[in-house]
């Protein structure tokens, strides 16, 4: 310790020489504040703990990081929907404009409209405590605003899940995309949307399948259909501002 | 510059998750002592502790070593952690001034540590609460005084002229007779 004190009284007199003069003085002072350094005794068991804490958590952070990056593409490839949307409608009622009425209401999320076509109904979102199916999406009655949170994900194979609005009574245009899903159950995910969910309005979670590129194209990647139904893995979710406030 | 430490950032950035086990492995048991000396209470340094690390892993993209070493970030984590730490006990006190809350409420009668630190802190309460934190990352740390300034603020030169300030106030507030009694008690 003795060495301690030295070096710290050294530096003191090339801070302030004019400490020289207090020389025995100081050399106490300094030998006191060392000594009273307490003893912090740390607990390795709590160490070891969150270090494997922490590397999980590095593994999942490392993952939304890539999500984020997906995500970032998906909103610079929804700002081209409404352009490819609307070459392929015109595509679509140049070829077949005496085509039913129903089929053509779809062309705003062409990749949906073949598996929505087919439906009529669609489940409002239920508490996601139920039974989780193969493929599956978990989500609550949302709060309006810029994110979707999903209780929960399951799915046979990676992909994506895609929050679009309510063209009722099927799914309107593509609101926002979560990054890539692997295969498996994967908890609570936000979903960024690029534009706000209203208050009282109504929206889908839809399941989408990766075609195997890790990259989310809306025209590529299409609906997860359910085995026994056939229609496409879908939750139909309510807004409302109020959320949360009667638990 | 830790050229290390930043090393290991790039690679945990890009992809080598044991990276940041690395950069834990070596400040988790620093950032330990250095909230412990804030707080005084297990259970709250570690909550302060996982919360350290918990954001830095979080913010780990944001981190420029342009700006500051990897150490410096850290700890200023951990400060503002502690702080906010203070703000959720919604402590009256200036939550600036959370090194006497340590002392004076929960201190000694919480400390694993032998030694008691009643004298020493009434030294240390005559300090401002930034010269303290020198003090004690200089004396307790032993930090270097540029890597204290890049957590404190503010220049190495204006830490290293705080630390002699320090130094003399207490000097001068208790003179010799104060230190020797002090040494009698530690005895």
């Amino acid at each position: 310790m003795n060495n301690k004190i030295e070096d710290i009284i050294k530096e003191l007199y090339e801070i302030d020489p004019t400490l020289r003069e207090h020389k025995n003085r100081l050399r106490e002072l300094v030998g006191v504040l060392l000594s009273s350094k307490p003893r912090v005794l740390i607990d390795e068991n709590f160490i070891r703990k969150l270090k494997e804490k922490i590397v999980v958590g590095g593994r999942t952070e490392r993952g939304n990081s890539r999500r984020g990056l997906q995500s970032e593409y998906s909103w610079w490839a929804f700002r081209f929907v409404p352009v490819g949307a609307l070459a392929v409608l015109l595509l679509f009622v140049a070829v077949r404009l005496d085509s039913p009425v129903s089929e053509r209401t779809l062309m705003d999320a062409p990749s949906l409209k073949q598996d929505f076509a087919q439906s009529e109904t669609y489940s409002i979102a239920r508490d996601s405590s139920e039974n989780q199916s193969e493929n599956s999406i978990g989500i609550s009655t949302q709060k309006p605003g810029w994110i979707a949170e999903l209780d929960y994900i399951s799915a046979s194979e990676a992909g994506y899940v895609v929050i679009s609005s309510s063209d009722d009574p099927t799914p309107g245009n593509i609101m926002g995309a979560s990054g890539i899903i692997t295969q498996g159950t994967t908890g609570r995910t936000e979903i960024k949307l690029y534009r706000a969910m209203k208050n009282g309005g109504e929206y889908f979670a839809i399941l989408l399948k990766d075609d195997g590129d890790g990259v989310f194209n809306f025209s590529k990647d299409l609906p997860v259909t359910d085995e026994i139904t056939g229609r496409a893995v879908s939750v139909r979710f309510e807004t409302r501002r109020d959320v949360g406030k009667d638990l | 510059m830790d050229e290390d430490d930043n090393l290991r950032v790039q690679k945990y950035r890009a992809g080598e998750t044991e990276s940041f086990g690395l950069l834990y492995d070596k400040y988790v048991r620093k950032i330990y002592r250095y909230v412990y000396y804030k707080v005084f209470d297990k259970e709250a340094v570690e909550d302060i502790v996982s919360d350290v690390f918990l954001k830095a892993l979080k913010k780990i993209q944001s981190f420029d070593s342009v700006k500051g070493s990897f150490s410096a970030w850290i700890y200023r984590i951990a400060r503002n952690s502690v702080i906010d730490y203070y703000r959720t006990l919604k402590q009256t006190r200036d939550i600036e001034d959370i090194f006497d809350l340590g002392f004076d409420e929960r201190g000694a009668e919480r400390l694993d540590a032998e030694v008691t630190l009643k004298k020493v802190s009434e030294y240390l309460k005559t300090l401002s609460p930034k010269q303290r934190e020198i003090v004690v990352l200089r004396v307790w740390e032993e930090m270097p005084y540029r890597q204290i300034a890049e957590i404190v603020g503010g220049s190495e030169e204006s830490v290293k002229m705080a630390f002699s300030r320090a130094v003399r106030n207490i000097r001068e507030k208790f003179g010799p007779l104060g230190a020797v009694a002090f040494l009698m008690i530690m005895g």
